[in-house]
């Protein structure tokens, strides 16, 4: 277990490394996109009393519905694809074949897999966090900025427009939403990497079978989702039928992705 | 120290988490909707549910005893429950009738007629993608409710090429038979860009098996029921109304389905009201008229006390009208006027009247709170019904 532990730092270490200056990168254009809204405030302000119209209300929405806002929050999701595939092809492709060195360490070879897993998983933690953090002081901000009388407070978890794309995926409020669509991800990245393994093991025919694998995942996941949208489906499939199964699709997933992974782990990776 | 960026990681990883759970806004059911009777009896209320939405958070149904938001559910239930309330309760007492309308992977435009002793419904079987097929095969459902036994029976409908649109807009039932309406929205032959709208009654016989369908109106105009519910209650009239674009002035129109006619009113700026006895009434500006069944004759005439307090819009084709139990139902959804409202939620104000008299019996007003937390920016209350009970 301490040797897992050690390997999980190390990863850990190797992954924050580009993690930080992704959220860094990140933060520092969500204060863009803040201080352009608040200098578009003070002019609609100035346009406003000179015009003696009637001003708008302003929130968090105004700050987070400009371009540049989910771009920077992007920015970590985008990392997070790059790097699941760097994560394993840099011991392959990197200087001096450290999958060799890893695959010689005196621990289950599933340690590698788990531990470069559930870096990501910690990863993925902090930078959800993170982000949350930075919108309770961006909103610290923006609410000293506005007027009072010209601010709309909005709960933190509402700063996002309702019905965006990244309010419904990034920040889902309740915790079945958040098991479901982040166990959802996570299960994503297992069926990737056993993709990669796929390749790392059988060349092209492995790249081949990994890419149909990985889509297969997807395909199983929105097969479910639509089942109650299937004209000759002779059952009653209620919504809440529906998260079920995909809850279930998902564990599934993530065993058969583990189980795949060892056999290519013990027995066929090539270094 | 050893493993300082894992400790750490997992440290702020479990707190943060933590934090952003105990954060996630929850409105207080008792907080979101409060009815205040400023003037007048308010046990009056006591028989009455309200249905209305908070947009972007949930729908609701208050009664005097308690409020039902489906958002607040626990999750698996929050995610089968159906806006309407009324649908909510038939389904926990009829489950097979009503889940196949509910949920049903092909069920499409479907009204239920609820009455003492059937459940009839109506739907459009969608098991293609041409809208002549979907359209054309209409299925009937009678649950008896002592026996519990289903009768399902397909008829299909003779339609042309040229429909693009159509939809359920009114039941009723009288065992065996069952009459519904289709609004049928058509693309003119002549000219692509012309619609026509067909509101036919098709009336079905559960024991000789026989359909026949009749075309009621024909119309360029866009044609909808005064009252949107999935669940009617063996009404015998029903109100429409319709934009007239050459005058450019709102028709109302009434459907019969007693005599399988429909009747346009002249009445220009009326506001026509089936009370739930399926008598008919009018308002034209402040005064409630009672019509005969060949709704022609004027049966009474009441002017009702317009004491409202200053600023309250009481512009009538704002409002949603109801009349239940001789007593007519007035709610005002106070919708914000521009941008620089955006942040407040206005109350609905309900004003209850005799019918008899027009004199005011309650006047009150329903609140809302705590909708900011959950990013509400509008409520409305839109439909009034005698408190659900379980049969």
């Amino acid at each position: 277990m301490i040797k897992f532990i050690r390997l999980l730092e190390f990863e850990l270490g190797r992954f924050l490394r580009f993690l930080i200056p992704a959220i860094v990168l990140s933060a520092v254009i969500q204060f863009i996109a803040l201080f352009d809204t608040i200098t578009n405030y003070n002019a609609y302000l100035k346009e406003s009393l000179e015009s003696n119209v009637p001003m708008q209300q302003f929130s968090m929405h105004d700050v987070t519905g400009s371009g540049l806002f989910p771009v920077a929050i992007l920015i970590v999701p985008l990392l997070f694809v790059f790097y699941s595939l760097f994560t394993w092809y840099r011991e392959w492709l990197g200087k001096n074949t450290f999958i060799y060195r890893l695959l010689m360490l005196p621990i289950n070879r599933m340690s590698i897999f788990f531990s470069k897993a559930i870096t990501f998983l910690i990863g993925g933690l902090l930078a959800f966090l993170t982000q949350f953090g930075l919108y309770a002081i961006i909103f610290v901000i923006f609410e000293n900025a506005i007027q009072p009388e010209y601010f709309t407070a909005l709960n933190i978890h509402n700063v996002q427009p309702p019905y965006e794309m990244i309010q419904l995926t990034l920040f889902p409020t309740t915790s079945f939403e958040f098991l479901h669509i982040y166990g959802f991800a996570f299960a994503a990245l297992l069926a990737l990497f056993t993709a990669i393994l796929m390749e790392r093991s059988f060349s092209v025919k492995g790249a081949i079978g990994g890419i149909i694998y990985f889509i297969a995942y997807f395909v199983g996941y929105f097969y479910i989702s639509a089942l109650n949208s299937i004209d000759s489906m002779p059952w009653i499939i209620k919504p809440s039928h529906i998260f079920l199964m995909q809850g279930a699709y998902i564990l599934l997933m993530m065993v058969i992705s583990a189980l795949i992974s060892h056999l290519l782990l013990k027995n066929k990776v090539r270094v | 120290m050893r493993y300082l960026k894992l400790s750490i990681s997992l440290i702020l990883s479990v707190i943060g988490l933590a934090v952003y759970f105990v954060t996630v806004p929850q409105i207080d059911e008792d907080e979101l909707v409060h009815l205040t009777v400023q003037a007048g009896n308010e046990e009056i209320l006591d028989d009455y549910s309200f249905n209305g939405y908070i947009y972007n958070y949930s729908s609701f149904s208050l009664t005097n005893e308690d409020i039902l938001v489906p958002a607040n559910l626990p999750y698996l239930e929050m995610l089968d429950a159906r806006e309407e309330m009324e649908i909510m309760m038939l389904k926990e007492t009829y489950p097979d009738f009503v889940n196949k309308l509910a949920y049903g992977t092909n069920t499409y435009s479907y009204l239920i007629s609820a009455d003492e002793e059937y459940l009839t419904s109506a739907h459009f079987e969608y098991q293609s993608n041409v809208f002549s097929e979907i359209y054309s095969k209409l299925q009937f459902r009678a649950l008896n409710k002592e026996t519990n036994k289903i009768e399902e029976d397909f008829v299909t409908r003779e339609l042309g090429s040229n429909i693009f649109y159509a939809s359920i807009v009114g039941i009723n039932e009288n065992y065996p038979v069952v009459d519904v309406l289709i609004d049928t929205r058509l693309s003119n032959h002549s000219n692509e860009n012309f619609e026509v709208s067909e509101l036919s009654l098709i009336s079905y016989n559960f024991e000789t098996k026989n359909m026949t369908e009749t075309v009621l109106l024909k119309t360029p105009d866009y044609i909808e029921p005064v009252v949107y519910t999935a669940v009617h209650h063996n009404e015998s009239i029903q109100a429409f109304r319709s934009f007239d674009s050459e005058t450019s002035e709102e028709v109302s129109y009434l459907v019969d389905y007693d005599k399988d006619a429909i009747i346009k009113r002249e009445a220009a700026g009326e506001r026509l009201i089936v009370s739930d006895d399926s008598r008919l009434y009018s308002i034209v500006d402040t005064t409630l008229v009672e019509y005969d069944k060949t709704s022609q004759e004027k049966v009474s005439a009441v002017d009702l006390t317009m004491d409202f307090k200053e600023n309250k819009n009481m512009d009538f084709a704002m409002n949603e009208l109801f009349i239940l139990d001789g007593k007519l139902f007035v709610l005002n959804n106070n919708e914000i006027e521009d941008d620089s409202e955006r942040n407040q939620i206005r109350p609905t104000d309900l004003v209850v009247y005799a019918i008899s008299t027009g004199e005011i019996l309650v006047e009150g007003q329903f609140t809302y709170g705590g909708t900011e937390q959950v990013g509400a920016w509008a409520a409305s209350i839109d439909q009034i019904k005698q408190s659900p009970t379980k049969d």
